[in-house]
This record gives structure tokens, sequence and C-alpha cells, in this order.
């Protein structure tokens, strides 16, 4: 089992990492064609800055989903910093853990909401004529990863506290 | 439902805002008006909450609340976001003098009623207009009155169809530029002016970077008096009927006010030393025709072609 | 006193270690059932305040400094500056402050600079004896002076929302910012031997030594004429500068210096994205919750209710100062600049105080406010991007505010002539 998710894991990293590349790309990219044609070529180039925010929305929170991942969201640690039992670590893990289970399935019920209504009320993505979910999905990405890896952490704190290793 | 309108009004607050003018402006003071005139007519039983422009976030943010029924009533400039055919208002040259603005945009106008149907199809109640007037082409170091002239000049346009194509069809390269960062892409060169306001907005904000202001007039502007359905709905029917009569008289008194309240503003431009233009008859009639040309065709996709049978009904075209 | 509630919670769950953006997010929950929130636009508010132009500076220009630093062009650049100044007194924490005044005449944001200054400098202070704390505490700092020399973003926001012309306000800030460059260097060079063990490189280098580092980092040191020539040469915005650093950093870096290899490539934009979207998810909470105290008139009834009890000019004045402290060290310097700052405008010109004096007296507060914890976006972002904990952070950035930032806001807010004479001279007023 903890094999199989390990697996999935490191597969969802590889399309995360491709998905940073890709928007990073297309935001850079959006920005430089549009000056280049408006300032060599006297040309107005449209839909550069909502392509380029699109990459960006994507580019965002696949970036914080990469964070949230590898434990790399800003903290201030002088709490865990203080605590030097293995015991009292993991339960602190656990604990932070937990609450940031609870934490991100609000985000998740919230982002979920802006869906529901954004149905009622459907709207476009100006000048690209888009529908604009496609530049709200990513928040969705963030959220469920959100609570996903903090059921990761909860079960790794579990199993320090069992006395085993680190698991998947 | 006898038993509901029979039942003692309940105390009530709505909130109002605007998504363009801050305390104290023209705007600011028209939504003031509006809740005064409210509170007085429902002898406070309605009570009013005044947010000015940012107070609750940037122009579509104000819109999406307005939308959700967070804000109940708004002073808005039309957002495109929800229903692309709101850019009906934006359709160029329908007319270029007041009177004919004022006649459609007023009550029993066809603008009015056009609007009315679109806002009622997505949540919203229109209330009526609150016009500024017509826009023009702001620019530095000379303007242009013809599309051969305009070809010199790079202007900033908002990112909403139709004001590139029309822009665009009236000669000027056109460029995108976000608002925030107008200010020092006019003063460092990287656009050589704007071409989507009233002169309003250019003396407030670019008066010491640009230099000339052609009225152009290929739209009017107008702010929407609007309420949202549900909120609406929660109205006893006299109430509503006094937000409707207040919102009624804020419109008229703006249709009294707004040519002034412009001219005024030309002459603020003058004071600075700039040059105001308003390009000759058949300059005018010039653009007219190359721009509906240009332009019309492509708005018929966005408005329907019911809608824009009835522009051209309305302009005998 | 709901209000109040929700902060002690931000506190709490700082505290006990919870990562600052789920703390924000918790704060939004509870702020939620206190004001009712409408769940229909909680979020999408928070997504619109992500879906701006201006706010694509903020990835590309913690892009390209992770580039610069794959790309060779960070070790240019320092062997540069350790040249200039290293030797000096206090060298390389005077280096970041005036960087960071050189790429606030580029950008007109402060996230900008931390994200390029922070990735070049922080490393190469450490290895001079300067600890990462400190470090990341004067670039949050000197990151500030992005907003007060022009072009800034915060300045242009201050006068849309006040209707002042946006010229007056850059040149308003101009003076203040100077002084805070002076300050802080000055102070970092008072620290030498006291909280900085400053480690001085020893070994004189030859001029064959020194011309050799100074033609190696003329393609470096073309970046910043890139983009300040770009801006001011009517090229690009901005906004569309930071695209363009970009592609500059890639170009040296893979055909001048060619230090940069795809895999760095792949990388530095892999860890740039993680960057960018650990700051992003903090910036969603943080904005999703200004918005909500303004909705719920928090700040709005608190100018009312000091413009009720005082009335002499100089309480007034220190009154608001304090206002403008206590209230950046909650909410962020946008909510700050557009909503709480037009709000005492009225209070202020009942006192004769000039709207662009005003304009410069934000900026100035906002460098402390930006700062304070909890809500303190630039020194967390600066301590992210130094790879160190906040709280190794807060003590020197205390210090800098308390004998730099504060000084400056209250010569701001007391000596008109340091914002208003420049644009007098310039013919703005
Ligand atoms: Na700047
Ligand atoms: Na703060
Ligand atoms: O205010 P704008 O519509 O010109 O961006």
């Amino acid at each position: 089992m903890i094999t199989f998710l390990a697996a999935l894991d490191g597969v969802f990293a590889r399309v995360l990492n491709l998905l940073v590349l890709v928007t990073s790309l297309v935001v850079t990219a959006a920005l430089v064609l549009l000056v280049t044609a408006r300032a060599g070529f006297d040309l107005p180039l449209t839909g550069m800055h909502e392509a380029s925010m699109l990459a960006a929305m994507w580019l965002y929170m696949a970036g914080a989903t990469l964070a949230t991942r590898n434990g790399r969201h800003l903290t201030v640690d002088f709490l865990a910093t203080g605590l030097t039992g293995r015991r009292a670590r993991a339960i602190h893990g656990l604990i932070i853990a937990a609450i940031t289970a609870v934490v991100a399935g609000l985000f998740c019920f919230w982002v979920w909401k802006m869906f529901a209504w954004g149905l009622k009320r459907p709207q476009t993505i100006p000048v690209l004529g888009l529908p604009l979910w496609l530049a709200q999905a990513p928040l969705a990405l963030a959220a469920v990863t959100a609570v996903l890896y903090a059921l990761r952490d909860m079960a790794r704190a579990v199993l320090a506290l069992a006395g085993r290793g680190e698991g998947g | 439902a006898t038993g509901l309108a029979a039942a003692p009004a309940r105390a009530v607050t709505l909130k109002l805002a605007t998504d363009s003018g801050a305390k104290g402006s023209d705007a600011g003071n028209a939504i003031e008006a509006w809740a005064e005139k409210i509170r007085a007519g429902t002898k406070g039983e309605v009570d009013v909450q005044v947010f000015y422009q940012n107070e609750l976030g940037g122009q579509q943010e104000v819109f999406d609340l307005l939308m959700a029924g967070d804000v109940d009533l708004m002073l808005n400039w039309p957002m495109t976001s929800y229903d692309q055919r709101i850019s009906l208002i934006y359709t160029p040259y329908m007319f270029t003098d007041w009177p004919e603005a004022l006649k459609a945009y007023g009550p029993g106008g066809w603008l009015n009623a056009a609007l009315g149907d679109i806002y009622g199809d997505i949540g919203l109640r229109f209330l009526g207009a609150w016009p500024e007037g017509f826009n023009g082409v702001a620019t530095r170091g000379g303007h242009a009155t013809t599309i051969e002239a305009a070809r010199a000049f790079k202007v900033r346009v908002p990112p909403v169809s139709p004001f590139t194509e029309t822009v665009a069809a009236m000669g000027y390269q056109t460029a995108t530029v976000d608002w925030g960062e107008l200010y020092s892409a006019i003063q460092t060169g990287v656009v050589d002016g704007e071409a989507a306001n009233v002169i309003f907005y250019d003396v407030t904000y670019f008066g010491d970077v640009l230099t000339d202001y052609v009225h152009t007039r290929q739209q009017f502007l107008t702010g929407i008096l609007t309420a949202n359905e549900e909120s609406w709905q929660e109205l006893t029917p006299a109430q509503q009927a006094v937000v409707a009569e207040a919102a009624r008289q804020v419109m008229v008194a703006q249709f009294d006010a707004a040519k002034a309240a412009d001219e005024g503003h030309v002459a603020s431009w003058k004071k600075l030393g700039h040059s105001y233009v308003e390009p000759t008859a058949e300059e005018l009639a010039a653009l007219t025709k190359a721009v509906r040309a240009a332009v019309w065709p492509g708005m018929e996709k966005v408005l329907g072609p019911e809608l824009m049978a009835r522009v051209r009904a309305q302009t005998g075209n | 006193m709901d209000a109040l509630a929700a902060l002690l919670l931000l506190l709490v769950l700082l505290g006990i270690g919870l990562p600052v953006a789920w703390s924000f997010a918790a704060v939004v929950a509870a702020l939620a059932v206190i004001y009712d929130a409408n769940f229909n636009t909680l979020m999408l508010q928070g997504f619109r305040s992500l879906d701006g132009v201006i706010l694509l500076a903020l990835p590309l220009f913690v892009l390209a400094g992770y580039l610069m630093q794959s790309g060779g062009i960070a070790d240019r650049l320092v062997a540069f500056i350790e040249l200039l100044v290293g030797r000096r007194r206090g060298g390389m924490g005077s280096a970041m402050v005036v960087t960071s005044g050189v790429f606030g005449a580029m950008a007109g944001t402060a996230t900008a600079a931390v994200a390029a200054i922070g990735t070049l400098m922080i490393d190469p202070m450490e290895k001079r004896g300067y600890s990462r704390g400190y470090a990341a505490a004067l670039l949050g700092i000197s990151s500030l002076l992005g907003i007060l020399i022009p072009p800034s973003i915060t300045m242009i926001l201050f006068a849309v929302a006040t209707q002042q012309s946006v010229a007056a306000c850059f040149a308003a800030s101009i003076v203040p910012g100077l002084l805070l460059m002076v300050g802080l260097i000055l102070f970092n060079r008072s620290q030498i031997g006291r909280h900085i063990h400053e480690i001085r490189s020893d070994r004189r280098q030859s001029p064959a030594e020194k011309l050799g580092v100074s033609v190696r980092a003329l393609p470096a040191l073309s970046m910043p004429a890139i983009i300040i020539g770009g801006i001011y040469g009517g090229l690009f915005t901005p906004t569309e500068a930071a695209a363009f650093a970009v592609l500059a950093a890639v170009l040296i870096g893979l055909f001048v210096y060619r230090d940069m290899t795809p895999a760095k490539l792949r990388q530095a934009t892999i860890d740039a994205a993680e960057t960018t979207g650990s700051i992003i998810i903090i910036l969603l909470f943080s904005f999703i919750i200004g918005r909500m105290l303004v909705a719920g008139r928090v700040p709005q009834d608190l100018a009312a209710l000091v413009a009720s009890v005082v009335s002499d000019p100089v309480m007034i004045m220190i009154i608001v100062n304090l206002f403008l402290i206590l209230v950046g060290a909650l909410i962020d310097d946008v909510s700050i600049t557009v909503v709480i700052a037009p709000l005492l405008l009225p209070l202020m010109v009942s006192v004769d105080v000039h709207p662009v004096h005003f304009a410069a007296i934000v900026g100035t507060s906002v460098v402390i406010g930006a700062n304070s914890p909890p809500m303190a976006p630039l020194l967390f972002m600066a301590c992210r991007i130094g790879g160190v904990s906040a709280q190794h952070a807060v003590g020197p950035a205390l210090r800098m505010m308390a004998w730099v930032a504060l000084p400056v806001l209250l010569l701001t807010s007391f000596v008109p002539a340091l914002s208003l004479s420049l644009p007098r001279w310039l013919g703005l007023l």
C-alpha cells in the first residue's frame, strides 16, 4: 500500500515539474512577445496578458503544491526546534498535520463553493474567451493536495510514534 | 403573500458601493445622495452602508460581490465577464451628441430598455444610467484628427472588446498596458497616450504627462445604477418603490450635471496649458463611417443579430 | 473585539508552528464565522487578487533570481561587489542595502527586490559572518526602498485612491528613501563587532585580478542596465521588465558565462516555482483577511474613533503614525495604501498635512508595517528565500525598525520639507 502511494506520489511530482516548466515558459514568453511586437513591429498582440495570467495561476498553485509536498511552507518554528525528544516531536508533528488537514479541508470547501457559484453564474476570461474555471481550477489542485499531504504527514507522525521509521 | 405584505416592514440594511469614485468625487457624492434619499424615503426603515472605490476591492471584485448579493446596490461601470452582451454599451459611434445619448439612456429610452433585459438575465435589476460623457483620445506631444495622422500614435486601450477594435479603426496603434502601470508607461514613452476615457480621468491622473485631448466621441460612457435581484426581492414593494425613485432622481440630477461637469474638466485641462481639440464635422463623419464599417460586424457576433438589429434601427443604419 | 480574537488565534497558531499560510487560512475561517461571510465569493475574491498583471512581476523576478544564481551571474556580481566594498567595515551589508536601492529604481514592488537580491546575496553574507536571520531582516527592510524610490506601485495606488498626482507622490518619497538607505548602512556598520562578527577578506587582489573581476562582471551588470534602460527608455513597463530579466538571465547564463545547463535551467525553474507558490498561498489568504476586515469596517471604525477623541495636530500625527504601524502589523501593504490611507487622509488634511506629504508618510510607514509580525509579508518572504526561520529574523528586524525605519517615519512626518521640497522643485505641486 505504502509502496503504491509512494510510486503515485513520484508520478505526481513529475507531472507538477512538467506543469511548472511549461507555465513558466508561457508566463515569460507571452510578455516578451507582447513587448517585442509592440516595440519592434508596432503590432498590438492581444491576449498576451491574459495568457500570461492564466499560465501564472497554474504556476502559482503547482508551486504551492510542490511546497506542500516537500514540507517547505514558511513556518515560525521556534517551538518545533525547542522540542528535543523524538516522541515530543512526533506528537507535535501529528498535531500540526491534523490542524493543517482541517484547515486545508476548509480551503477545499471554499474552492468548491466558488465552483458551485461559477456554475450558476459562469464567466469568461476576457479576450481569450475561455471559461473562467480554467484559471480557477489550480486552486482546487492546491487545496485537495494540501489535505492529502496533511494526511500523509499524520500517518508519518503516527508511524514515528509507533516507533517505526518514516514509512513510504 | 398577503401575510407577508401585511406584516410590519423589518429594518433592513443595504450595502451600496461604487467601483469608480472615492469619497467626495462626483460618483462618491452620487451614491451618498442615493443612500440619503433611501433613508429619508423609508423614514430610516432601510439603512444604507456606503462603500467607495477600492474599499471592497477592485472593479471586478466589487462586481462579483454585487452578483452574489454581498453588495445590494451599486453604481458600477459595466463589466462584461458575466455577459458579453453588456458590451452593447461600448458599441462605438451609436451617437455623438448629448441629446441623443440622453434620450437613449433616459427612462423609456431604447438602450435603457435593452440593458434592462440584459441585466435581468444575469440576476441584476437595472435602475438607471449615470452618464459621464463622450470619451476621446489623450496623447502627448501632438495629436491626430484623421485616421492617417493617427498612425503616428501608440495608445493604450483597455483589454475589452470593442475598445481595441474601435481605436485601431480610428487609425491608432493600440497597446495593452495594465491601468496600474499606465502612468509610468506614458511617462517613459512605452505608449504615447490612452484612448478610452472621458477627459476627467486624463485631467485627474495624467494631467502632468499628457498634453493633447481630441474629443473623438467614439463611445458614450456611463455608470449604471443597479440592484442585485435577490436583494431587491427581499424589500417590500413600498421599499422597492423608494429605492427605484431615489435612483431615478440621482439619474436625472446627473443628466443635468454631467455635461456641465465634463465641460468643467475640459476647462481644467485647458488651464494646465494643454490643447483640447474638437474634430470638425467632416472629420467626425469620416471616423464614424470607418469605425462603424470596421467594428459593427464584429459586434454582431457578441451581441447577437437581434440586439445588433436594434442598434442599427435606432441609429438609422 | 471579534477581530482581536481572530488576531489572537493567528498568534497562537503561528506560535505552535502551523505554517504561515495555513495559519492565515484558519483566520479566514474564524473571520468567516464572525462576519457571516458569503462563501460564494470568499475564494473568488482571493482568486481575483492573484489574477492581476502587476503580480506577474513576482514569479518572474523570483525566477530571474534563481537563474542568475545557477547561470553564474550571481557569482560574478558578488565578486565585483566584494571588490568594491567587501573590504570596508560592514561591506556586505552596505552592498545589500545599496543593491536594494538600485534595484528599487528598476522595480515597482518590494517583493521583486527580495526575490532577486535574496537569492543573490544571503549566502555570501553568511560567509562573511552575518547570521542568516540578520541578512533576511536587512533584506526585508531595505527591499522597501523599492516602493520609496520610483517607479513605485504603492505610490501609484495611493495617488489613484486619493486622486493625487502620481509624479508628485513619486517625488515625495525619494528623500525619505535615501534617508532609509543611509540609515540602514550606518546601522549595519554599528552592528559590526556587536551582533555581527564580520569575517573580512584579508587577501589583497592584484590590479590584474581586479580588472579581471570587473570585466567578468560586465555581462552581469548589464542586467540592471537592461532593466533600467528598458524601463526609462520606454521599451517596457516594470512588470514586462521582469520577463526580460528572465530572458536575459537565461541567455547570459547559456551563451556568455556558459555555466547554465539544461538540467540547471530545469532545476532553477522548479525551485523558483516552489518559492513563488509558498509566497502566493500566503498572499492569497492575507488578501482575503484584508478584504473581510475592511468589509467588517474594522479599520474604518478605528479611524473614526481617533478623530472623535483627539484634535491637537501633533497628537493626531502621532496617533496616525501609531495607527499606521499597528494596522500595518495586521494587514498587507496594498490594503493599507488603498484602503486605510484614504480613510485617514481627511483627518490629516484637517490638520493641514498636504496629501502628497501624507503619501510619503504612508510609504515610510509601510516599511515598518510590511516587516512587523504577525502580518510581515516582506520579512517572511525574505526568510523563505534566505532559508531561515522567521524567529531568527524578527529580533534584528525590530532593531532595524526601532533605530532606522521609525526615525525615518518620524522625520518624514514632522519635517514636511523632506517630502514636499522635491515635488515643489520639479514643479509638481
Ligand atoms: Na521603485
Ligand atoms: Na505587518
Ligand atoms: O479603467 P480602464 O477601464 O481604462 O482600465
